[in-house]
């Protein structure tokens, strides 16, 4: 630089100094994504003027300005499935108590070979998700559906959106001798493309494969995978043979074979604005009968927590999907009965299934403005849905993916449902009144990165018979924090499993138990704290039984006529070493499904 | 079509490098409040409008563009609403404002010489960026710069009146 070149630049930096500055950027993910919000709500209108005029096949006109996955969202991938095959799924669908709407068209996409069975691959739309059912014939594990929103090819990041991985089909009916999981048949992993996709490669455990793609679509079967194999990652391959990684989440394996979460952490603004408490559902106390009753043979309505029901409603969030959530209002187990509480209860209601949780009547909002809950009906699918209740301080919901778009929350009668990629954790939503303040933060898969994991060889810590001589049986190993892992194992599948850490966070309830089937049976399990040294179990009829917990943790048959649906078990008393009451676990008061 | 989302780049970009942004958009508007509205506003139709970038060049290149673009239009709305004299770059609490004759005479170059300055000087681009950037050929940058830098170095020259 010369003598003059330098005078210049010194000129200059005086003329605009450098700033100071440090810039916000989740003001800018919050005002991308407001503005994209404007433009998806002219698009939705479009998709539910179409859905007014009946449930139509996959690729009915919903959207304008998507490019990439044109062939779904405007045409009609592949051809109109058979008569047979329509009816197939007509009549099971018939069956489903929270089955698809009737009328929904099946397209047939994908057809192959494995093992000597014939699978299929066909898709549907179902209000604002797009739809995939696999069937493979003769083999158990099958049809099965999987569903991706729509939104998810709007916003999409890839030309390949993945919807289920890893899907068992042919599956043995029973473990090995030695109890060891059997492989199945075949896993199948499928999804939806975009125009101009020539290939799409799956890397897994046992190497490197090429799925299937027809009729904007993929589908891969692997024959006879080695028991725990998985699909790892997903690229799309383009005319140009220009690989691009497809984001995805895949299925874990067993207890501990989770996939590594893709992002650190979350999304999205980190602080309340206004703090609120007491919050409560004044619709729910006055018991209006909003949405719609449920109905009476619904299998949910038998759970434990939703025993003796006295008010129950089915609200849909949005009107455009099949989720829905069931409201109610219930004593939950006997004992409970007895003292006069009450619970609230929130189960998500899909196609697949229910599920939820339960919280004290009298103050269901004590933790945080809304409930989050997270819900997948099998490993391999690539799409939650968080759902959960929302108290009448909250005014809107707001989902934020790890990725940093933001979506709104369907909300209606303080019930709230969303789906969610899987690959986008860690979620976070929040909560705003109605001057648009904070009101309420919650993050799921936060600290997905930093749990605890097995570090070291497993061993057998208990093994318990129940009086019909089968066998429950707990093993431990140490945990990558220092502390400990454990996996309890029933007779005929069931189960759990965690990491107990070294430092336990302060407010970590002492009495982590639940009541599980075991083939015929029910067992109580779980873990307690450190300072409980025996639980006392008691029973409806009064009577007590008196357990001492090994390493913390606790299997325990239950006498016979128990059942996970019916459990007997009023309540169960920790205490310390000293004999003193310390905590008590209620039946009803923790999740269940 | 095959792209990955280029959020995180974007994110990275501002946050490593949102005082370059600021300091180029300042120097097209004139004042610190409007640059750092400019380039929020840039930062914000960039996250919206990810999915259109083709990776046809650098993200970073794409992103000076809309920062330049918003801080021009910014700067002509402002010029709409007939200025002050001499406004265009702060002079500073009430001091003599020794830099006067340079402000003048950068104010005085044509637009594409002017801008090419800023990225140069306040954002540290090479040429090849600052093409990218302009739209323009990386052959035209240099001879872009050396009419500039001429005129300009005529004005260090001239003692001031």
């Amino acid at each position: 630089m010369s003598t003059h070149d330098s005078s210049l630049a010194t000129a200059l930096d005086r003329l605009v100094p450098e700033p100071d500055v440090t810039g916000n950027w989740d003001a800018i993910v919050r005002a991308a994504g407001r503005r994209s919000r404007k433009r998806r709500a002219v698009t939705l209108a479009v998709a539910v003027a179409a859905l007014a005029v009946g449930v139509s096949p996959v690729g009915g006109a919903i959207a304008d300005g998507v490019a990439d996955f044109s062939a779904w969202l405007r045409g009609t991938p592949g051809t109109p499935a058979s008569a047979t095959e329509q009816e197939a799924f007509e009549q099971a669908n018939s069956r489903s108590w929270a089955g698809f709407p009737p009328g929904t068209e099946l397209r047939k996409l994908i057809s192959t070979t494995v093992a000597g069975h014939e699978v299929d691959l066909f898709g549907f739309r179902s209000g604002d998700t797009l739809c995939l059912r696999i069937v493979g014939r003769g083999l158990n594990g099958s049809p099965a559906s999987s569903c991706a929103p729509i939104a998810a090819l709007e916003n999409a990041a890839a030309p390949v959106v993945v919807v289920q991985s890893d899907h068992a089909m042919g599956l043995a009916n029973r473990p090995s001798a030695s109890g060891e999981p059997v492989a199945p048949v075949a896993q199948a992993t499928f999804g939806i493309l975009a125009d101009g996709v020539e290939a799409v490669e799956l890397v897994g455990g046992d190497g490197t494969h090429r799925a299937t793609v027809t009729a904007n679509a993929f589908l891969y079967v692997g024959e006879r995978p080695a028991v725990g194999t998985r699909i790892r990652r997903v690229f799309a391959i383009g005319a140009d043979g220009r690989r691009t990684e497809v984001p995805f989440a895949s299925a874990p394996f067993d207890t501990w074979d989770w996939p590594a979460p893709s992002h650190d952490r979350p999304a999205g603004p980190s602080e309340v604005e206004r703090k609120v408490a007491g919050g409560e559902i004044g619709w729910v106390l006055r018991r209006e009968e909003r949405g719609e009753a449920p109905h009476a043979d619904a299998p949910y309505l038998r759970t434990a927590m939703l025993r003796n029901v006295e008010f129950a409603r089915l609200v849909t969030p949005d009107p455009a999907s099949n989720l829905r959530v069931l409201i109610a209002v219930g004593p939950g187990a006997p004992e409970a009965a007895r003292a006069g509480q009450r619970f609230l209860c929130a189960f998500l209601v899909s196609g697949s299934g229910a599920g939820g949780g339960c919280n004290l009547l009298d103050d269901p909002f004590s933790i945080a403005p809304f409930w989050l809950g997270e819900s997948i009906a099998e490993g391999g699918d690539q799409y939650a849905t968080l759902s959960g209740l929302a108290s009448d301080d909250v005014d809107r919901l707001e989902l934020f993916l790890a990725t940093g778009e933001s979506r709104p929350i369907p909300l209606r009668d303080n019930a709230w449902a969303i789906q969610a990629a899987r690959a986008d954790r860690p979620y976070r939503v929040v909560a705003y009144d109605r001057e648009g303040r904070i009101i309420g933060i919650q993050d799921m898969g936060a600290h997905d990165a930093l749990a605890p994991r097995p570090a070291g060889d497993w061993r057998t810590l208990l093994t318990v018979h129940d009086s019909r001589g089968q066998v429950g049986e707990v093993r431990v190993a140490p945990s990558s924090d220092g502390g400990q892992c454990h996996e309890i194992r029933l007779p005929g599948g069931a189960g759990g499993s965690g990491c107990t850490p070294k430092h336990v966070p302060a407010g970590t309830p002492k009495l982590l138990l639940g009541v599980q089937p075991g083939r015929g049976s029910a067992w109580l399990n779980g873990r307690v704290a450190a300072d409980v040294a025996t639980i006392d179990v008691v029973f409806d009829d009064g009577h007590v039984e008196t357990v001492t917990p090994t390493q913390g943790l606790v299997l325990l048959p239950l006498p016979p006529g128990t059942t996970s649906e019916a459990s007997t078990v009023a309540k169960v008393v920790g205490r310390d070493a000293s004999g003193r009451q310390i905590a008590v676990y209620r039946a009803g008061t923790v999740m269940s499904d | 079509m095959l792209r990955a989302d280029p959020l995180p780049e974007l994110e990275l970009l501002y946050r490593r490098e949102i005082s370059r942004y600021v300091r180029v958009a300042r120097a097209i508007v004139g004042e610190e409040q409007a640059a750092l509205d400019a380039v929020q506003e840039a930062f914000t139709r960039a996250v919206e409008k990810r999915r259109s970038f083709r990776r046809r060049g650098p993200l970073e290149a794409w992103v000076w563009r809309i920062v330049v673009h918003e801080a021009r239009k910014r700067a002509a709305a402002g010029s709409r609403r007939a200025p002050a004299p001499d406004e265009g770059f702060a002079a500073g609490n009430g001091r003599p404002d020794a830099d006067a004759e340079v402000r003048a005479a950068v104010a005085a170059l044509p637009e594409r010489q002017r801008l090419a300055v800023f990225l140069r000087y306040y954002a540290d681009l090479d040429y090849a960026a600052i093409a990218s950037t302009l739209g323009i050929e990386p052959g035209t940058v240099a001879a872009t710069l050396n009419a500039a830098h001429r005129k300009l170095e005529s004005t260090l020259k001239e003692p001031a009146a």
